[in-house]
């Protein structure tokens, strides 16, 4: 049997397209993660989503319809006014839109969106020292009444106000001084960190399994991903590994 | 004798892969940027839509159960159609679908204009015999140190991914650096990327050992006028081959009776028996 070139031309594209498309069929084509986050599994709020879990690849109409806050408020509370479709903006570029405050040491990122979603609807969350909110979210939070008084303490120190037409200058008010965000290259245990590279940062093992309280998994697991798969509170044992990480 | 023709098949696979991956790699960059997209085009990352990312996550996949960083589920599929179409035909997805090889070869087009029968020689043959054993240290290299961290380092010096997102910030120095070093090449060597550092293609050119449909010379019409070694972009010397066995072939298909071969039914991609291995 001989193979052409028109032949071989054709049979690449069936094999491609024919792959993707039976395996789409059968629910294996998949390009992105899967966007579901873990839920609690016990207290008040069994069965409903974590807010810790979501992700900086989510958008903000994905984080709406997960934890059922109005698309509306996601954007008056971070500010989108200008983007032209709030619900495809993901959480993760809030990060590159609000650079020049990261510049001062305030980062407002996917850990806000968390903290804002956390807040919003009422479940439990480790409020993180390093994570802001603009003045506009905090309004949002502060005008439902539900916050309790050491959460409102927080937020008057983790409030960042943000002037667009001056981004240089942004300026902040009611603030702490602020956390030093974490570099590309920085030893920063942060949600996508792994077991591995705690380890190569030059924590022992048995040191692990002490802040773990049990075995440690693979190394190439990721830390958030197995904290919360264990029902464990990742902030607990992100800030415990992060005092043996050697400076 | 036959008049030398354009693979015009294989022409029009290339574009349309390059044109798919351009356009969805800027696809994706104006919905990040909050901008409306092509709606009937796909927004995945350019990582989600390369092969290469399946065979990287594998141990992963195996010991953890779950993907390399970046890396989806798609890759994996890709990676399963792919080594099917090298384990029937060789590695066609280097010279019919890769985008980066695609971009060397018009490129190389340049440097023929400019050095006509010196080009893709310049190489010295005893330099170049070792060296295209280099990918294969790149490809051990990729898959132990993506092994032990879980993380998609090769992304740091991939000049494709470099080339379809040069003008994001996720590009890094050195990537768009090998980038430029594989366009300066391009214009001297065909295929500078393919034949000496890519580890996609180390995998794919094992399948030349093994592959179903062969590149077969047959020695008995052969008029040995040297047209397929001279047309060959991966320097393989065809004319000195039964059948085609080497590690490079990437199943272009240039050397064959259908394309540059004079004589009909001389060189072809068969499964027939025949043909000396050499």
């Amino acid at each position: 049997m001989k193979i052409k070139s028109w032949a071989m031309g054709i049979i690449i594209l069936v094999l491609f397209f024919g792959g993707i498309g039976a395996t789409s069929a059968l629910n294996l084509w998949s390009t992105t993660s899967t966007k579901v986050p873990v839920k609690f599994t016990s207290g008040q709020n069994a069965g409903s989503y974590n807010p810790a879990d979501i992700r900086g690849s989510y958008t903000f109409g994905e984080v709406s319809s997960l934890f059922n806050v109005p698309l509306e408020e996601l954007g008056i509370a971070f500010s989108l006014n200008d983007v032209e479709d709030v619900a495809l903006f993901k959480n993760k570029d809030l990060e590159a839109r609000y650079e020049s405050l990261k510049e001062q040491g305030y980062e407002v990122g996917n850990g806000s969106v968390k903290m804002f979603v956390a807040l919003y609807s009422g479940a439990p969350y480790t409020l993180e020292d390093d994570t802001y909110l603009l003045a506009p979210a905090v309004d949002i939070l502060k005008a439902q009444g539900t916050l309790t008084e050491d959460q409102l303490k927080f937020l008057e120190e983790h409030t960042v106000e943000f002037i667009e037409e001056n981004t240089k200058s942004a300026i902040t008010k009611n603030i702490e001084a602020p956390v030093e965000p974490a570099k590309e290259d920085e030893k920063v245990v942060k949600g996508n960190t792994t077991f591995q590279e705690v380890l190569d940062w030059g924590v022992s093992k048995e040191e692990i399994e002490q802040a773990l309280g049990g075995k440690m998994p693979n190394p190439l697991t990721n830390i958030r991903d197995f904290c919360l798969k264990e029902g464990i509170e990742f902030s607990s044992i992100k800030n415990t590994l992060q005092a043996k990480i050697a400076p | 004798m036959k008049k030398v023709k354009k693979n015009m098949p294989r022409f029009l696979t290339q574009l349309f892969f390059f044109a798919l991956i351009l356009m969805i790699s800027v696809n994706k960059n104006l919905i990040e940027m909050g901008k409306a997209g092509i709606a009937f085009l796909s927004s995945a990352s350019l990582h989600a839509l390369c092969p290469f990312g399946g065979i990287v996550s594998i141990y992963q996949f195996a010991t953890v159960g779950t993907f390399v960083q970046k890396i989806h589920q798609s890759s994996f599929v890709l990676m399963f159609i792919v080594f099917l179409m090298a384990v029937l035909f060789g590695p066609v997805f280097c010279s019919w679908v890769c985008p980066l090889g695609t971009f060397q070869e018009w490129l190389g087009k340049i440097g023929r204009k400019i050095f006509g029968k010196k080009y893709n020689k310049f190489i010295p043959e005893k330099a170049d015999k070792y060296l295209r054993y280099l990918r294969y240290v790149i490809l051990l290299w990729v898959l132990y140190a993506i092994g032990v961290s879980g993380k998609l380092i090769f992304q740091e010096y991939d000049p494709y991914f470099a080339l379809f997102n040069f003008w994001t910030s996720e590009v890094t120095v050195t990537s768009l650096f090998i980038l430029a070093l594989t366009v300066i090449a391009s214009i001297f060597v065909e295929r500078p990327w393919c034949k000496y550092a890519c580890p996609y293609g180390a995998v794919l050119g094992l399948t030349n050992l093994l592959r179903v449909f062969k590149i077969k010379r047959e020695n008995t019409t052969c008029i040995s006028c040297d047209a397929c070694d001279r047309a060959c972009p991966m320097n393989i010397s065809v004319s000195a081959s039964g059948v085609v066995k080497n590690h490079q072939c990437i199943s272009c298909m240039s050397c064959t009776s259908d394309q540059v071969c004079p004589v009909a039914n001389t060189v072809e991609m068969t499964t027939t028996k025949g043909g000396v291995t050499l």
